[in-house]
């Protein structure tokens, strides 16, 4: 069995919506549902977005820039703030000014201080933007092999797609069709009572 | 050799500031790590201190150590930072530390996010614990602080204001710290580490901060909205928000407590496996089952609301009860381990086999008040009580054990006293259940929870019982702080893999290097879930052919 990173993530985003679908489709609890998308949805698709985004991150030194130390005084900026809010305005934007000046350290990019030579580098156990990406294991390239070579001697044409990936896309799409008639459901019987 | 080539040996190569200021400005996760687990190790005695002061006012009827107005403060400081700043850091923490190593990874992704994490979480533990500074004293509206009791008329005082900062800063932080070991897991692999080689912590962790990511963000939005109702009281006057909070509220408090019990769970798969000497059973399973488990608690948040009467019971009835199914399988591969495994019984396995019966009892609990009949019955009664300690003391904290007993010559690099471990965890059987137990009896007795005392003749015998079950598990923590300078004064080298692990983290020093692996402590080839355990079994067959063809020759 084979599992790709991104299978994981809206894999198990799907198996949520199909789960309120059907609370959504049979006792049409909307109100609780529009609260918890309003409030989760849109940090949860910035994180993902950051995920999905930043393909360099694989190589395992991209990182917010500028100094560590500034994670201390961006977080008492927070702090303050939140107890600004409580006590004085003084201290609230105090709190702002801090986090602001942090978080503009935080998002300078670092100087790159040390060049290393490549004997070096390749006794560091690291992946390397050269390395292969994720999980094209030997297991998982060896399947991709075998069903190109299925396909084209079916006469098909060269696809990149994985039959992990097509599984996990055709169950994606029968998840999101699924709800979707659930919630057309509801909805008609609603407008029926 | 590009761009990133270069910054990576950069890191590399800058040494590692030492003292407070190394430490607390450091990118590496393993001091984030120990870091989050030391602070909230702290948290957890003093919150456990004031545990014991609350059972020692209920010990016998009518006592008086505190007042009631106390007595509210200490209850919801004890839930909300047990909840927020004890077991869920404890969690994520474990997740920090281990989950890079785990995977073969030299860094945690973004490592100042995971910083700010655990310093937002710091600032957010100092607010809530502030509270008792000042004049009208600490928040006192219980962890769930429902509205309208918490608006600013019912619950006047800057005490409340400081929790709700202080819950929303840590609560950031430990999204900051999830989002990362989640992060780390699904980009920074080791090359050969496919997915379904990924081990069952590190996996669990996976499940745990897909839930942090998801579910953490909707408490966020209930405590703006506290804030709110903290600054126009009125809008508590309607029903909607009421119950909105409730909902925005237990999006957020179900899932938590999955994000409080699952890295244990894995922990205690790792420490079964290890100390069964074989691989884990089931892993396809269990993996699977955890991601299931996770779902499923994004949909099971009405159950804590069945006598709200404004709810959909057979639904929240039904998801809930579909819990014990991923739960069985997981317990499946408990056993599955266990059984035809050659056991050794060191303090981690102790702490790990323990988890298994006492867990159950929490879990099978949660079944009966998942009925929405017989929540209705013990719904704000002891019994409550006692099923969520089972869950999360029981269970949880026997997990943490596990992994952390496991976990430490890994951090540390030195043995601690077996004889004081094992000491600890025969206290802390004992304290847990003479602890606990008499509590589901209370609460078929009728003892509401919250209450700062009573005068039924009746609850006494057991409440006094549980208090000396309170005052025991006590005494095995001061056995454990004990153990732990004992350890740090002897400086007993622990070696790299003392316990024969299955994983890739056994095959680097203790405590590893600053990138994790390296020169002299190299990646194994990741051939399974078990890497560590492949070449060793490898190692002896090769060995047997090499004795075979010795004596045929």
């Amino acid at each position: 069995m084979t599992m790709r990173p991104w299978a994981v993530v809206f894999g198990w985003g799907a198996f949520n919506v199909a789960l309120w679908s059907v609370m959504f489709a049979f006792h049409a609890r909307l109100w609780a549902e529009l609260l918890y998308v309003a409030s989760a949805l849109p940090l949860t698709l910035f994180g993902i977005g950051v995920w999905v985004s930043d393909h360099t991150s694989h190589s395992g030194v991209r990182t917010l820039g500028g100094n560590a130390g500034t994670a201390v005084p961006f977080a008492f900026g927070s702090a303050l703030i939140g107890v600004g809010a409580i006590y004085a305005r003084w201290l609230w934007l105090l709190g702002i000014g801090i986090v602001l000046v942090s978080a503009v350290q935080m998002l300078r990019s670092r100087p790159e201080k040390l060049h290393a030579p490549p004997e070096e580098l390749a006794r560091l156990p690291v992946r390397t933007l050269e390395s292969p990406p994720d999980d094209t294991t030997e297991a998982i390239k060896a399947k991709e092999e075998a069903e190109q070579q299925r396909q084209q001697a079916n006469g098909h044409v060269k696809r990149t797609r994985t039959p992990t990936s097509r599984t996990a896309m055709a169950a994606t799409a029968a998840t999101v069709v699924g709800a979707g008639a659930a919630v057309r459901r509801a909805l008609r019987n609603r407008g029926s009572d | 050799m590009t761009t990133w080539q270069q910054r990576t040996l950069a890191l590399a190569q800058r040494p590692e500031q030492g003292g407070l200021t190394g430490w607390t400005s450091s990118r590496d996760h393993k001091r984030i790590g120990l870091l989050t687990i030391g602070t909230a190790l702290g948290l957890f005695l003093l919150m456990g201190a004031l545990a014991l002061t609350m059972r020692t006012q209920l010990a016998q009827p009518n006592e008086h150590v505190v007042g009631a107005a106390v007595y509210d403060q200490l209850f919801t400081i004890h839930g909300s930072g047990m909840i927020y700043l004890v077991v869920t850091p404890l969690a994520i923490g474990l997740g920090v530390y281990v989950v890079p190593l785990q995977v073969g990874a030299p860094v945690i992704a973004a490592p100042r996010l995971t910083l700010i994490g655990y310093w937002m979480y710091a600032f957010g533990a100092a607010c809530v614990l502030s509270g008792f500074l000042t004049a009208d004293g600490a928040a006192a509206d219980g962890w769930t602080a429902y509205a309208p009791l918490s608006d600013s008329q019912q619950s006047p005082g800057v005490g409340f204001d400081l929790w709700l900062v202080g819950t929303f800063l840590a609560t950031v932080g430990m999204m900051c710290q999830g989002g990362t070991v989640l992060w780390t897991v699904l980009r920074l692999r080791a090359p050969q580490m496919s997915m379904m080689r990924v081990p069952v912590f590190s996996w669990s962790e996976v499940a745990t901060c897909l839930m942090v990511i998801m579910a953490f963000p909707s408490l966020l939005t209930a405590l703006g909205m506290l804030a709110i109702g903290r600054i126009h009281p009125q809008v508590f006057d309607s029903n909607v928000w009421n119950i909105g909070y409730q909902d925005l509220f237990w999006f957020y408090g179900h899932p938590v407590v999955y994000v409080m019990f699952f890295p244990f769970v894995g922990a205690v798969a790792e420490v079964l496996a290890t100390f069964a000497r074989r691989k884990y059973f089931g892993y396809t399973a269990t993996v699977l089952a955890l991601l299931a488990f996770a779902g499923l608690s994004m949909s099971v948040w009405g159950h804590h609301m069945f006598t709200t009467g404004q709810n959909a019971d057979d639904y929240y009835s039904l998801t809930s009860t579909l819990l014990a199914i991923p739960a069985g399988l997981e317990y499946f591969g408990f056993l599955g381990t266990i059984v035809g495994g050659r056991l050794s019984y060191r303090t981690p396995m102790l702490f790990a086999l323990a988890f298994i019966p006492q867990f159950l009892v929490g879990g099978l609990t949660g079944i009966m008040v998942s009925t929405p009949a017989i929540d209705a019955q013990f719904q704000d009664t002891y019994f409550v009580v006692a099923h969520f300690h089972y869950t999360l003391f029981a269970g949880s904290v026997f997990g943490l054990f596990a992994g952390l007993y496991y976990w430490f010559p890994k951090m540390t690099g030195y043995m601690f006293d077996e004889r004081l471990g094992r000491l600890h965890f025969v206290l802390m059987v004992i304290g847990t259940n003479v602890t606990f137990l008499p509590m589901f009896g209370l609460g078929f007795m009728g003892m509401p929870r919250r209450i700062s005392s009573y005068s039924e003749p009746g609850w006494g015998t057991l409440n006094l019982v549980s208090s000396i079950g309170a005052f025991t598990i006590g005494l095995s923590m001061l056995v454990l702080i004990y153990n732990v300078i004992r350890t740090f004064m002897n400086k007993i080298p622990a070696g790299d893999d003392p316990w024969g692990g299955t994983t890739v983290e056994w095959a680097t020093s203790s405590p590893p290097p600053r990138f994790n692996f390296d020169a002299a402590h190299p990646l194994p080839p990741i051939t399974g879930f078990a890497p560590l355990l492949d070449l060793r079994e490898r190692e002896q067959e090769q060995q047997r052919e090499l004795a075979g063809s010795g004596s045929t020759s």
